[in-house]
This record gives structure tokens, C-alpha cells and sequence, in this order.
């Protein structure tokens, strides 16, 4: 077993949880000296839940409005970070349950942290389909903060 | 809102199968690197004690205080106290109860910073799937809950 925590993944969004992951994975990595990686995953999905469209080339145009502000989210956390923890961040679009652990297993990330419920959640006690996804399918550790 | 982040004590629910040892090994591993205390603890669920005893018609014969279950459970966590790989300051507990409740409860009782436990525990079909404690411990813990395979 690898015990060596070099790298931490910390699937973010905008929700309170994702916001304790990354204050705690701060802590975790200053302590550790560990890099990590902010993933940022635009769901399709929603958006296209989010929105009621005609002309489903509008959605592609939004993938990239969206990368934008995710892009933008990313950095108001970089910048509230401990200057000497090594963040680097990476957005992908696709489906978070299956993106979050498919990053980590294929950058062999040690330690995911992550929030137990993400954006949509109707409550942050329900453990969210993100978290019980990456709990089962990533080969590393996972960490999950209330 | 801000959180504490703090990790002063990591509790390690140990029932001897080879996911808690692995998140015992790991646990301490992460204590040493951070300064944090162990805690492990063994909880003997009545139930299955009583299952292991199944031809036990006379209930009179059932030792209710479980001396044997506890004495077992406690030469086994100073075995592996023994037998880890780093240096950390490590205390047993011994409790009887439902394992999942009883793991939650002393969590918040101790306010312990973080939960490390093994992905699924002894009887589980396969260690690829969430076991019922570590779910349960998910949901219901307050503190951070760190899941090793």
C-alpha cells in the first residue's frame, strides 16, 4: 500500500462543501508538502438542464461560457490559498461521477478530498452520486468532508 | 463559513480484517507526518458474538459482559500497536454495540478530527464494495471520513 501522499486531487464546484475540501486539503497539504490539483468537471448535462434550448449548438457555446467562469472560480480559490502549497488546476467536461475518479486514477493521485455533496445537492447529509462514485471506483484513498 | 482543520486525532475502527489493518497502517502513517494520536477502536457487536455461539440453547451459559470478546479485542490491538511501522502515540478502546452507531457516537463524544477506516470490513463480499459501516460512518459522522481500499 502506498502510503505517500505526493499528490491530492480536490474536486471542486461552487458549493460550501467543495469550499471545507479545500480549506482542509490546504492543511493536509502544507502539513504533507504535497501538490495539489484542483479538477473543476462542466457537467453537459446540466447545462442543458439549466437551460431550455432550441439549437442544441448553443450548448457547445455554453460549455465554453461556463469553462470561463469555472476558470475564474478556480483561480478566487488559488488566490486564497497558503503561498507555499503548489496548486495547479485542470477543467474537463464530462460526467463528475465518472471524470473525478478517471483523473485521479490515471494522474495516480494518492489522496482524493472532496466535498460529500456538490452544488445540486438537496442536502449536504445524503452522501452526493460524485462522492459514492469516486468512494467505489478510485483505486486511491478518499477523503470526504461534511 | 470557515472550518476547523485541525487533525490533533484520527480514530481507526479495527474489526481484523485486512481494509482496517491497511487503514490502521495508513493512519499512522498520516499521524506520524502530521503530529497527530491514534485511536483504535474494536467494537464487539453482541450479535455476532451470540451468532459464533449457535448451539448455545442454555442462555445461561452466554457470558453477557462478553470478558472473553473484550480480552481478545484488546491483545489484538496491542498487537498491532506492536507491529506498527511508525512511532505514534496510540489508544484502545474496547466497545460493544451496533459497530457503525457506536463508531459515529465516539466520534462526536471524543470529537475526534478525522475517521480513517478500511473500505469495507470482515464478511464483506468484496472489498471493491462500500461496506455498510464506512457508509453509514460517511453519512452520519461529523468529521472528515477518510476511506482506504
Amino acid at each position: 500500500m502506498k502510503i505517500d501522499i505526493k499528490s491530492i486531487l480536490v474536486p471542486v464546484d461552487e458549493s460550501e462543501p467543495a469550499q471545507h475540501a479545500f480549506d482542509y486539503a490546504m492543511t493536509v497539504a502544507e502539513a504533507l508538502k504535497a501538490k495539489v490539483t484542483l479538477l473543476y468537471i462542466v457537467d453537459p448535462a446540466i447545462i442543458s438542464a439549466d437551460n431550455y434550448y432550441i439549437d442544441y449548438g448553443q450548448v457547445a457555446a455554453d460549455v465554453e461560457s461556463y469553462k470561463k467562469s469555472a476558470d475564474e472560480y478556480l483561480d478566487s480559490l488559488i488566490d486564497a490559498a497558503p503561498k507555499d502549497v503548489s496548486i495547479s488546476k485542470v477543467i474537463s467536461v464530462g460526467s463528475p461521477s465518472r471524470e473525478v475518479y478517471r483523473y485521479a486514477d490515471k494522474e495516480h493521485i494518492d489522496l482524493v478530498i472532496m466535498g460529500n455533496s456538490g452544488k445540486g445537492a438537496i442536502s449536504s447529509l445524503v452522501m452526493g452520486s460524485v462522492s459514492a462514485s469516486t468512494i467505489k471506483h478510485a483505486k486511491c484513498p478518499v477523503l470526504i468532508i461534511k | 463559513m470557515t472550518m476547523d482543520t485541525t487533525i490533533s486525532s484520527i480514530l481507526v475502527p479495527i474489526d481484523g480484517s485486512e481494509p482496517s489493518v491497511r487503514a490502521l497502517t495508513y493512519a499512522a502513517a498520516l499521524a506520524s507526518r502530521i503530529g497527530a494520536s491514534l485511536i483504535g477502536i474494536y467494537v464487539i457487536d453482541p450479535d455476532k458474538v451470540s451468532e459464533q455461539q449457535p448451539f448455545n440453547i442454555n442462555f445461561g451459559t452466554f457470558d453477557p459482559n462478553l470478558e472473553p470478546s473484550k480480552k481478545a479485542a484488546s491483545d489484538y490491538l496491542d498487537e498491532l500497536k506492536e507491529n506498527l511501522p511508525v512511532k505514534v502515540p496510540f489508544t484502545k478502546e474496547i466497545a460493544v454495540g451496533y459497530p457503525e452507531k457506536t463508531i459515529v457516537r465516539f466520534a462526536e463524544e471524543k470529537k475526534v478530527s478525522l475517521i480513517v477506516m478500511g473500505n469495507s470490513g470482515k464478511g464483506a463480499a468484496s472489498s471493491f464494495i462500500t461496506g455498510s459501516v464506512s457508509y453509514y460512518t460517511i453519512h452520519h459522522a461529523k468529521c472528515p471520513v477518510l476511506i482506504v481500499k
